[in-house]
């Protein structure tokens, strides 16, 4: 009788063995399957990189972010130049978009389709969870806008043209620096080509009244200009900025405080389609 | 007295034995490997080499300039384990080749391909750069 218990135990010691050790292996081996799936989603957000990083170079712009987190407050900066450095913007982006679809997707077989209409239409890059949109009149980048909202407490606008400016010839009357503070403050450091500090109303930064339209004109030398419109803009949200230059290119440094955390995601609206995922093109994550 | 050595040696036996196996099993697990895992390494390693030419540049400039000397650098950074080439290639052609110098791949093993943009004179191209390699 006991050699017969002592036989019965030997048989569950031997089989609990084997079993922890088939364990092992079967984990090892799911652990092998879940690296080959991740495989493939690391292959997918590759190629969603690579072509948020061409969008943003076709249009120019680079954009970082700063969190103040004791103010509660975030900083979100936009570096681009204005119009397009192409002569032909529209159908240069058609040529990539082209490129991706039918040449690239030829030699890689990731059956990648992108459906980029509407940002043809309305170039632009929404941001995620404020509200905010940068964007443009055009693919030609001629005008560009942020549609604020009333997370935005401050613009800070730097911007370097490429065109003397005639001073005497500015038109600021639409422009007024509040007394007082508002829910809207702007910061400008313009320059012209020959380096000199371009003022409104002989003023840098200031609060200016969110409600109203606010704009200045500076007349370029011998030609071009430079409207900048900032508060309640027709067609757009609270707090909104306008830049609008006609015969004179800038190098625009635009940071926007907003009220909140700085967990943002900027995205673009091109949906990608690839391995049966979808996905709007994001061009930041902070 | 003879009954419990027997007892004792019984249940010693059996601690051998049970170990036996335990080592046998567990040396058997350890002997596992998965087969992909190096070549995974290599993917992601290819990966992130194609992002950071892109993203630093290098691809853009090499293009600019007709000079390879970046992209030699920046192979040159890699593992020594890893063997690997650059390719640029723009409409359906190579216009730049490096490869990594003191080794060759009788067979790529990887292969990865990442697109990017080069603008002058107010013109953009679209080209993509294509990586292959193995481990040495």
């Amino acid at each position: 009788m006991k050699g017969f218990i002592y036989t019965v135990t030997f048989a569950i010691l031997c089989y609990l063995t084997l079993l922890t050790a088939a364990l092992y292996l079967e984990s090892r081996g799911n652990a092998s399957l879940s690296q080959a799936s991740q495989g493939v989603v690391d292959a997918n957000a590759e190629v969603f990189d690579d072509l948020s990083t061409d969008l943003m170079h076709h249009l120019g712009i680079q954009i970082s972010a700063k969190g103040l987190p004791a103010a509660n407050r975030t900083n979100i900066t936009f570096t681009d130049t204005i119009p397009s450095t192409l002569a032909f913007p529209a159908s240069e982006f058609g040529d990539w978009t082209g490129f991706v679809e039918d040449d690239f997707n030829a030699t890689s077989n990731l059956d990648i389709t992108m459906n980029y209409t509407d940002f043809q239409v309305r170039p632009r890059l929404a941001t995620l969870p404020y509200g905010l949109v940068y964007g443009y009149s055009s693919l030609d980048q001629s005008k560009l806008y942020i549609n604020g909202s009333g997370n935005v407490s401050n613009y800070s606008l730097t911007i370097r043209l490429n065109r003397d400016i005639n001073a005497s010839m500015t038109n600021d009357t639409n422009w007024t620096w509040s007394g007082s503070n508002t829910s809207l403050y702007i910061s400008l450091d313009i320059q012209d080509n020959a380096g000199e500090q371009i003022k409104v109303h002989n003023q840098t930064s200031g609060y200016v009244d969110p409600t109203l339209n606010n704009s200045v004109i500076f007349f370029g030398t011998p030609s071009g200009s430079l409207a900048i419109e900032t508060g309640t803009l027709s067609g757009f949200g609270a707090n909104s900025l306008r830049l609008l230059p006609s015969g004179l290119s800038a190098r625009t440094t635009t940071s926007v405080l907003l009220n909140g955390t700085p967990e943002i995601t900027v995205y673009a609206p091109i949906w990608v389609t690839m391995n049966e995922q979808q996905s709007n093109l994001i061009v930041f994550e902070n | 007295m003879n009954r419990a050595f027997i007892l004792t040696t019984d249940a010693f036996l059996a601690v051998i034995v049970a170990s036996i196996i335990a080592f046998a099993a567990l040396n058997l697990a350890a002997r596992f490997e998965d087969p992909l895992a190096n070549q995974r390494v290599l993917e992601q390693a290819g990966r992130d080499f194609l992002t950071s030419l892109e993203k630093n540049g290098t691809l853009e400039q090499a293009v600019a300039t007709g000079s390879n000397t970046g992209l030699v650098e920046m192979l040159g950074e890699l593992p020594s384990s890893t063997c690997a080439s650059i390719q640029i290639i723009e409409n359906g052609t190579v216009t730049m080749q490096v490869n990594r110098t003191g080794c060759a791949c009788g067979v790529e093993t990887v292969v990865l391909r990442r697109t990017f943009l080069v603008e002058a004179d107010s013109a953009q191209r679209e080209m993509y750069a294509r990586f292959g390699g193995c481990l040495d």
